[in-house]
């Protein structure tokens, strides 16, 4: 059985990150190709601060759990509804990732590879919902593009996270 | 955000479940059909129930703008990649080419009439999987919402942790506008490098107010009792069972009408 060790105040700090998350879907107002490239950054970084500030196991896929939960009920974005399957799917990949560090979320590389399987889980995720299910055709040369060009935004995003992440947890445990 | 809009329809008054299970329908249906007819029912089968409930629909026009974005993006993509396929056996028949020359790896990009018309079956799809889904956080508090997440024995921090990110959603703009207020009085010109700054000072600033939050929930007592009571109940009712009903109903004649062409 899976035991759920969260404190009141995880909870409320998990909150504040899933609504900085939603928030970033803003980015894509700049158009597609700007946000194919800073999306993934923003999200990237917002995701390992969550792992590294909050620092529990099952951090990353229980915010993943309830971003599906919202965006499947909200509906807004491109692929329909199914595509935000992509959340969890991507939040199983990144958790996996980072149990590997002990503790939690306080690994440099591991957290970079975490983001960049994320990218990759979600972005094939994604894909594979609007392809096998909504029926876009699409060249191999774009799926391989759509499914590759985040990736490293998405690790850049990893590296950054943790910087960020480290900052914050000290200013947090100093405040 | 799509948010809920208060009125008081028969589409506000119903159970959500009801709503969940209609745009489930509808959105198995939109899936498994490729026929126009079909696909043109479903998004007038959607629209009239966005007229039901009572909705501003001007007040929805950016929802619609970028619907409409979707729509040419969807019609553009198909009628160029449609006939690309590997798989591909039928007739090609090319109105223009996006490129004036065989680019390696992308080629020429020709627009066909196979792609235009398979680029208007997918649009319409995109646009009833779209439409439906939004009835229910229109239509719907997110108070009842919680109710049916209860309902679905969820556990009672999970339900805190979804309402309150949504709460914290309208904070994190104002924060984020008050830093970049704070940033632009300090310089004349912003650029991306003080962007990485906005971040840290938003994300201390919104834990720092999560930290307020989690004391009072435990002034309040959250989480002593695990029996938890509601003023609000949600009951599935004669119009949810025929709300239900009328949406399988539509599904079905979707199949029907998939198996016939199915043969």
């Amino acid at each position: 059985m899976v035991n759920f060790d969260f404190t009141k105040r995880d909870i409320v700090m998990m909150a504040a990150f899933l609504a900085l998350l939603m928030v970033a879907e803003v980015i894509w107002v700049l158009g597609t190709v700007v946000g194919i490239i800073i999306y993934p950054i923003v999200f990237g970084t917002i995701l390992i601060v969550t792992a590294v500030v909050i620092g529990k196991k099952y951090t990353i896929l229980i915010i993943g759990t309830i971003l599906t939960i919202i965006n499947l009920s909200t509906a807004h974005m491109y692929g329909g509804t199914l595509a935000a399957l992509a959340y969890l799917t991507g939040a199983i990949a990144l958790e996996g990732v980072l149990q590997l560090s002990k503790p939690y979320g306080a690994n440099r590389v591991i957290s970079v590879v975490g983001a960049f399987a994320y990218g990759l889980v979600a972005r094939l995720t994604y894909v594979v919902v609007i392809v096998l299910i909504y029926g876009m055709a699409l060249p191999m040369w774009a799926i391989v593009g759509l499914i590759c060009v985040p990736l490293i935004p998405y690790a850049i995003g990893g590296l950054l996270g943790y910087q960020i992440g480290i900052k914050i947890r000290n200013t947090l445990e100093s405040v | 955000m799509i948010e809920y809009v208060n009125s008081n329809s028969p589409l506000h008054r119903l159970d959500p479940r009801s709503k969940i299970i209609f745009v489930l329908c509808i959105m198995a249906a939109a899936i498994l059909t490729s026929s126009y007819i079909m696909l043109s029912f479903l998004i007038i089968v959607s629209a009239i129930v966005w007229i039901i409930a009572d909705v501003p629909i001007k007040k929805f026009k950016p929802v619609f703008l970028v619907l409409l974005v979707f729509v040419l993006m969807g019609m553009l993509t198909q009628a160029v990649f449609y006939t690309d396929r590997p798989d591909y056996t039928g007739s090609k028949t090319v109105l223009f080419n996006i490129m004036p020359y065989n680019v390696p790896v992308i080629g020429s990009l020709p627009v066909t009439v196979e792609g235009l018309k398979y680029g208007l079956v997918f649009s319409m799809r995109m646009v009833a999987v779209l439409l439906a889904p939004m009835i229910v956080p229109l239509t719907t508090h997110p108070s009842d919402m919680i109710l049916v997440l209860r309902s679905m024995r969820f556990p009672e921090w999970m339900i805190l942790l979804l309402t309150m990110s949504i709460r914290f959603i309208p904070l994190t703009f104002q924060n984020f506008n008050t830093i970049r207020n704070a940033q632009k009085l300090r310089k004349i010109k912003t650029g991306y490098k003080d962007l990485i700054p906005l971040m840290e000072t938003l994300l201390i600033t919104s834990l720092k107010t999560s930290k307020q939050m989690a004391l009072s929930l435990e002034t309040k007592a959250f989480g002593y009792s695990s029996k938890r009571t509601s003023l609000k109940t949600i009951k599935f009712g004669k119009n949810d069972v025929i709300f239900s009903l009328f949406s399988f109903i539509v599904l079905g004649i979707v199949l029907l009408n998939t198996g016939a062409a199915y043969g």
